[in-house]
This record gives C-alpha cells, structure tokens and sequence, in this order.
C-alpha cells in the first residue's frame, strides 16, 4: 500500500535481505546468537527495517508456547524470521516485542 | 463667514471627484494673471477674467520665467473646455495665496526625478533633457512670497475639515494630485492645486529638484543642508518659510548628511572629467571630497578615474542619467513627507490589491486580468476544482506518480506495475504505453519542451522516451539501487538522475547518456529538483538533508538537516521557495535563498508513505497534497489555511497530485486504489470528457453519482 522507500542503516556490518539486499539490521546489534530456526542459526535483534509483519499465530518453541508472527521483507516478500508477540513463561518474557532473523535467510551487506 | 462654503449644499465640502466628474469641480475664479497683488479686489471681476485657457497664455509676470509649457497645456486644453464656471467666492485667505502664484506652467510635467513623459503632457523641445523636474504641479516660482510655505498656507480658514473619513486631508490631496499627474491629467491637477491649496511638493524640493538636474551644485548643497556649511546647526530643521529664497529640505530622522554631500560631489566630479575639464576636476576632489573624509575606497576609485578616463565621454545624455540618479538616491534621504515617492498612489493601490488577493480564499485566477478595484475582489468557490469528472482505471498497480506535461496535453501516470501509461488530456485515451522496465516505477518527469520523458523505476534503470512516439531512445543504468528521481535542466539538454545507492547516487548527464559528473556524497538521493531558472540543484535524501548545489558550479551551497523524514520536494516557478512534505505531517514551504522555513501546512497524514505534493493554481498560489487517508488536501498557499479536503479515492493513500499548467481548474491525483481522477470544476465538461464518462464501464457510475 503506497510507496515507500528502504530504509537504510548506517553501520559497517549490516544483515540484509538474501534475495534483494534490503537493509534489515545492523550487525553489532545482536543481543543473542543462541537461537535455532527451522533453517539453523538465527540471531535476536531488539530492531529491524524494511520489513512487513504476519498475522500472529501461537507456536510451540522449544523454550515453551509463545504468540509469534512472521516477518517478510519488504520489497520481495521473502520470509527473513519471526518476531515475538508475547511469551507465556517468565523466562522467556525478554523475548517480547523483539526480533528474530535467520542466518539461512539473509546476507551481509556492506 | 464664507461664501464658499455656503454655496455648497452638502455638508462634506470636500468630494473626491476624479476622472469624469471633474468637471464637477469649480474652478477657483481668482486665477487671472494679470491680477493686482491687493486684496480688496473685486471678486467677480476676478472670476470674469478667469477661463479655463488664461493657463496657457499668460504674460510673464513673475519673474523671468521662460514660458515653457506651451504643448503641454494645449494637449490638455480639450479636457479644459467642459469645466463650467461655477465657482463663486473663494475665501479670503485662499485669494490672497493664489495671486501671488505664478499659474503658468513651467516645467514639462513629469514624475519626480525622472524624465518619463506622462501621457498627456509633452515637454517643448528645446529644454527637452533636464527641465523635467516637477512632481505633481505644474507652476512655481523660485522666489515666491513669504507667505507660501510647505504645503498650504496656515491662515487658510478651515471651512473644511482636515479629516478626510480618517485621512489627513492634506496627505489625501496631494496623493492624488501626483496620481493626476501620473496619469497626464495636468489641468486637473493643477486645478486640484490651486482649490486645495496644497502642492505635491514645497518650493524648495522644486528649486532642490532643479539644482540637481541642472547641475547647479551649489545650490543643491544649500537646499539641503543650509545656506551656510559651516553653520553650527545640523541644517535638519524645516524653516517656516521667512527666510529670503530657499531654505533647506527637510530630512529623515538618520539620513547621513556626510553621504549626501559625497554623493553630489562625486557627481559633480564625474561630470567634469566627462567634460574632459580635468583641472577643475581636481580642484574638486581636493578641496570638496577629499575633506568629507567619508569611504576612503570609493575615493580612491573615484581618483583612479582622473587617469583611465580615457573615452572623450561626452554623452549629454549619461550626464542626464547620472543627475537623475543622484536624484533619486538623495530623494531617499528627504523626509517623504517633504518628497513624495514615486507613483504613491498606485503604490497604494497596489498594497490593497495584493492584501484583498491574499485573503482571497478561492483565490484562481484563470484570467490573467488583475481584479477590479471597484468591487472587492472575492474568487467563487464554483471556479475551484472540486468535483472528479474522470476515473481513469487503467492502472493495473498502485498509482504512484502522475504528471502533466508543461503545455498541459499530456498526462503521464505511472506505479506499481511496470507499464508507463501516457494520456491525452483533451480526451483522457491512452495515447502510449510503455513496457520496458522491469519493476515498478516510481518517478517520471518531462523535459521542459515536452518531447521527452524520463521515467525512473525500482529496478534500477532509468529511461528516457521519446513522447511523440513512445520508443525509448535511452537507458541510464548506472545504479545498484532503485533509481528514485530524475530531472531536467531547463535547456532541456542535461539530466539528473538520482538513486538510493550508496555511491554515484547523484548524476548528472547530457541527453544522450554521456556522464558529465558525479557528485560525490554519502547521502542517498530520495527526490531532487532543479530550479526553473537552471541555478540551482535541491537534493534531498533519506537521511534527512537537503542540500543545495549550484548547477553551474557544481558545488554545494549548503545543507540543511530537517527535522523528520522527508518524501518529497517541489520547486515553485519563480524559483524561490521550495515545498517539501514531511514524516510528521507536515509540508514545509521552505525559502531558497536563506534556507527559512516561510510557512507550514498541516492537515494531512503521511506516516511512512511517499506522499507527494504540489504547487497549484494559476499563479502558484495553492498547495495541494495527497495524504494516506485516501483524502486531498488543498492550502491557500499565502494564508496557510486549508481551503478544501477532498474525497474520492476509495482506499488506501492518495500518493500523488499534480495541477494542469494550462488550465488552472483541472488537476489529477493518484492513489493506492489503482485510479487516476482528473478533478475539474464544477459545471466545466467538454463534449469529449462527457462522453467519456459515460464511455466508462456502467458498474462504476454509481459512483459517479455519489461524488457528484
């Protein structure tokens, strides 16, 4: 809906869409690599760019049911992670509101 | 008591009567030449003598005044016949001012200080150059007796009251006797002059206008600022007239004294080595600048011109030119009171047009016949566009950009989907489709001759058509990123094309796709501009700046971070001021020159869309947006006031409008719901644009019928 520009990140290391480049996060801020996606590794970021949300869904993680949502990129509609709508075990509830990018699913763009 | 006034009926005894109904106006019976200075005289003898044409053959009496005026008068001389002779008694004090006048003319008429010819008035041959020196009477005599001060006299009885509906009569009057002098109406101003009493301008303005055009500097330095110089006294202060021959002008509170007396030395300077007359030359500089001790550098070029004066420059003219320049320069120190401005009146009238346009809301004017001063100048709201009078649907993607062409016969349209449509504005049929790109496109823009056409498109190529035909004659694919915005110099020969990239986001290149230059920048390009007069170029990029180059010199002149997120940027005709629509809901109209935010409009939401705006209207005097609540929104662009909200587009944002250059009623927005609606006023269709609504598929005029 409507046109809208990329938003573009200013940092040495940025994650970007595998498929188009697109800017989704920057590098240095990862707050966690200790995560597993379906495709293998996958880092936790507190923001990303350029992306659009999913319907929220509930999902059995293996840390425990959480409401997450897909996130797509933008400009090709690739699935890139997931974000964290809520968390029902104390423990998990850092997760919340954050994001979580698959290394399968991206690419460095410098 | 007075005759006068009793031979008026009604109880304002002053009308302002102008233009045809001077004849209205009596004639001051007290006008004869050959009139005894004594008071006693016999009033109706006085009137019998008087005749509308005693102006233009008076035997010199006064004084040896050449008689100059002769042409002048005789071309007024028909407006003179109509006037009745229906003056009776004019007051007594009024009857003792004008016959000491000199009523003839004396100078051509002409405007203050310069040597235009009113219409009306020709100036006799002989003393064609620099004679022209009244403002705004036609008579006057240097040396005039003492009871003629500046403006009228004060023993004039007040059958009249100096309060003209608010206005201080005396200013009213002579405004308008130097606005009937501009207009060539000479007779009637003079009679203006000799029944009010007043005078544009004192005796010693004319003698001080006179000094100067004649080159008479002394006499000039005198006038201005007293007889003596080495008088203690500032010589600021008007004299009350009983000083033998002239006295000095008045100044304004700070005129700098020291500049004034450089100035007409500079002049007289300049002179004399025009007539080659070097010696008294430097006697000049000397004795007479040297001392002023005022700009030492303007001295020295002024020396420097003793030894380069090589051309034997004896141009009567330049010198004619020079004097009526150092005129007009030294007019600015005289108090205005003392030297009216030039054209006051229709400087006037002019303030009260521009303050009537400006409060105008609906303000369109597709006429270019300035509005009328009789009537108060309203717009009506029916010559607005305000109605949709086509859909256009062929859009099979968002509509992202629409653009008129510059003569108003094209419309170009073009977004989400990869098809360019070009449109004919007389019938709206799709005149060319263009395929080429492989993604979206997000920006198109035509050359200022309307031949060609830049389309710019996501996938990271930008292409330049030929209009006429529809071929593309150009691909520019220099970029990674999505080439975002191009445009045109106004020479029609360059472009610039900008994108997201990185690096090279900013080129510029001649038509045929040769590179000339890069600017070298970190900042990517999200829209630019180039100014309509080809100085300058406008960038502005995703994060936040704008930054100003000179297109001649390639260099940035300077560089503004904004406060949000931009989405794009717009360039009035005049070249002045830029519009640039802003994150946070706001337009900003922004001043080219000294980067100030002239004025904000709000009303419509962008969130993080690409909203684009646009000057509209006739002149430029509207502001006209899309927003993301599927709604336009109009600004009176002087006001700021919002003037109009339009709907129409079903969903979605309205993502793009663009005002017709050739018909100040009819623009064309697009937006998310894959239309473009042409808007147009409310009872203007064509034969064709009828037809084609009714052309358009039957499912869709019912709502037709809901928005009008």
């Amino acid at each position: 809906m409507g046109l809208q520009y990329n938003t573009y990140l200013n940092s040495d290391k940025i994650v970007g869409c595998k498929n188009c480049k697109t800017h989704l996060a920057s590098h240095e801020s990862i707050i966690s690599r200790n995560f597993r996606g379906q495709h293998g590794k996958a880092f936790l970021f507190a923001s990303v760019v350029n992306i659009d949300e999913g319907p929220s869904a509930e999902r059995n993680m293996t840390t425990g049911r959480h409401m997450v949502r897909d996130i797509f990129c933008r400009q090709c509609k690739e699935t890139v992670g997931w974000k964290y709508d809520k968390a029902y075990e104390q423990n998990e509830k850092y997760k919340e509101g954050k994001f979580i990018l698959e290394a399968e699913l991206l690419a460095t763009v410098y | 008591m007075d005759v006068y006034a009793q031979s008026h009926n009604d109880p304002h005894p002053f009308t302002l009567a102008l233009g045809p109904e001077i004849s209205h106006l009596p004639l001051p019976a007290a006008q004869s030449t050959s009139r005894p200075v004594d008071l006693g005289l016999n009033i109706e003898s006085r009137r019998r003598r008087r005749s509308p044409s005693t102006e233009s053959g008076g035997s010199p009496e006064l004084g040896d005044f050449t008689y100059l005026s002769q042409g002048q008068t005789s071309v007024a001389h028909p407006e003179a016949e109509d006037l009745p002779h229906q003056r009776e008694v004019p007051p007594a004090s009024k009857r003792r001012r004008l016959m000491t006048q000199d009523m003839r003319h004396e100078f051509p008429v002409s405007t203050n200080g310069t040597s235009r010819h009113t219409n009306g008035s020709s100036s006799p041959p002989q003393k064609n150059r620099f004679t022209n020196g009244t403002n705004g009477h036609g008579s006057s005599a240097d040396d005039v007796s003492s009871t003629y001060t500046n403006g009228h006299s004060t023993s004039k009885s007040r059958q009249r009251d100096s309060n003209f509906f608010g206005h201080d009569r005396e200013e009213v009057t002579r405004l308008l006797i130097q606005g009937l002098e501009d207009l060539g109406y000479n007779e009637a101003a003079e009679r203006l002059c000799q029944e009010s009493g007043y005078r544009v301008e004192s005796q010693e303005v004319i003698a001080f206008r006179h000094a100067i055009l004649e080159g008479k500097w002394s006499d000039a330095e005198s006038l201005l600022f007293g007889r003596a110089m080495e008088s203690d006294d500032g010589g600021v202060r008007i004299s009350n007239g009983h000083a033998p021959g002239p006295t000095h002008l008045k100044l304004v509170e700070d005129a700098d004294v020291e500049e004034m007396k450089f100035l007409v030395r500079e002049q007289k300077y300049v002179e004399l080595l025009r007539r080659n007359l070097k010696g008294q030359a430097i006697h000049v500089l000397q004795t007479e600048l040297q001392p002023l001790n005022y700009d030492a550098r303007r001295l020295n070029a002024l020396s420097g011109l003793l030894v380069s004066q090589s051309s034997d420059n004896q141009d009567w003219s330049a010198i004619v030119e020079g004097r009526q320049k150092l005129l007009v320069d030294l007019s600015k120190s005289v108090s205005p009171s003392a030297m009216i401005p030039q054209h006051r009146l229709a400087d006037l009238l002019h303030q009260v047009h521009r303050g009537q346009i400006a409060k105008c809301l609906y303000h369109n004017p597709s006429g270019l016949r300035p509005p009328s001063l009789f009537v108060d100048h309203v717009c009506d709201r029916n010559e607005f566009p305000l109605r949709t009078s086509i859909e256009l649907s062929h859009n099979d993607g968002e509509v992202w950009y629409v653009s008129f062409s510059h003569n108003g016969k094209y419309l170009a349209t073009c977004g989400q989907s990869s098809t360019v449509l070009i449109y004919e504005t007389r019938t709206f049929e799709v005149r060319h489709r263009l395929f080429d790109h492989h993604a979206s496109v997000v920006y198109t823009c035509w050359s200022p001759d309307d031949s060609k056409l830049i389309t710019c498109s996501q996938d990271a190529k930008a292409r330049i058509w030929d209009a006429a035909t529809g071929r593309c004659i150009q691909v520019v694919d220099h970029q990674e990123q999505a080439v975002t915005t191009a445009a045109w110099t106004p020479d029609g020969l360059n472009i610039v094309t900008g994108s997201l990239d990185k690096h090279a986001q900013l080129c510029l290149r001649s038509v045929d796709g040769k590179e000339s230059f890069s600017w070298p920048s970190d900042l990517r390009t999200q829209d630019c501009a180039i100014t309509p007069d080809g100085a300058k170029l406008i960038v502005m990029s995703s994060e936040r700046y704008v930054t100003v180059y000179n297109l001649s010199t390639k260099a940035e002149e300077y560089s503004i971070k904004v406060s949000h997120r931009m989405t794009c940027i717009n360039v009035s005709r005049d070249s002045r001021t830029m519009l640039i629509n802003m994150a946070n809901d706001e337009i900003h109209l922004i001043d080219i020159e000294t980067a100030n935010i002239v004025r904000k409009y709000t009303g419509q939401h962008q969130q993080d869309f690409v909203i684009r705006s646009a000057f509209g209207g006739a002149d430029e005097g509207l502001v006209v947006s899309g927003s993301s609540n599927s709604k336009i929104y109009i600004w009176h662009k002087e006001n700021g006031t919002l003037i109009e909200t339009l709907e129409g587009h079903t969903h979605g944002c309205v993502n793009t409008v663009s005002w017709n250059p050739a018909n100040p009623t009819m623009f064309a927005s697009g937006g998310d719901d894959r239309k473009v609606r042409i808007w147009s006023k409310v009872h203007e269709t064509s034969a064709a644009l009828r037809r084609r609504v009714s052309s358009q598929s039957s499912h869709r005029s019912h709502r037709h019928e809901r928005i009008m």
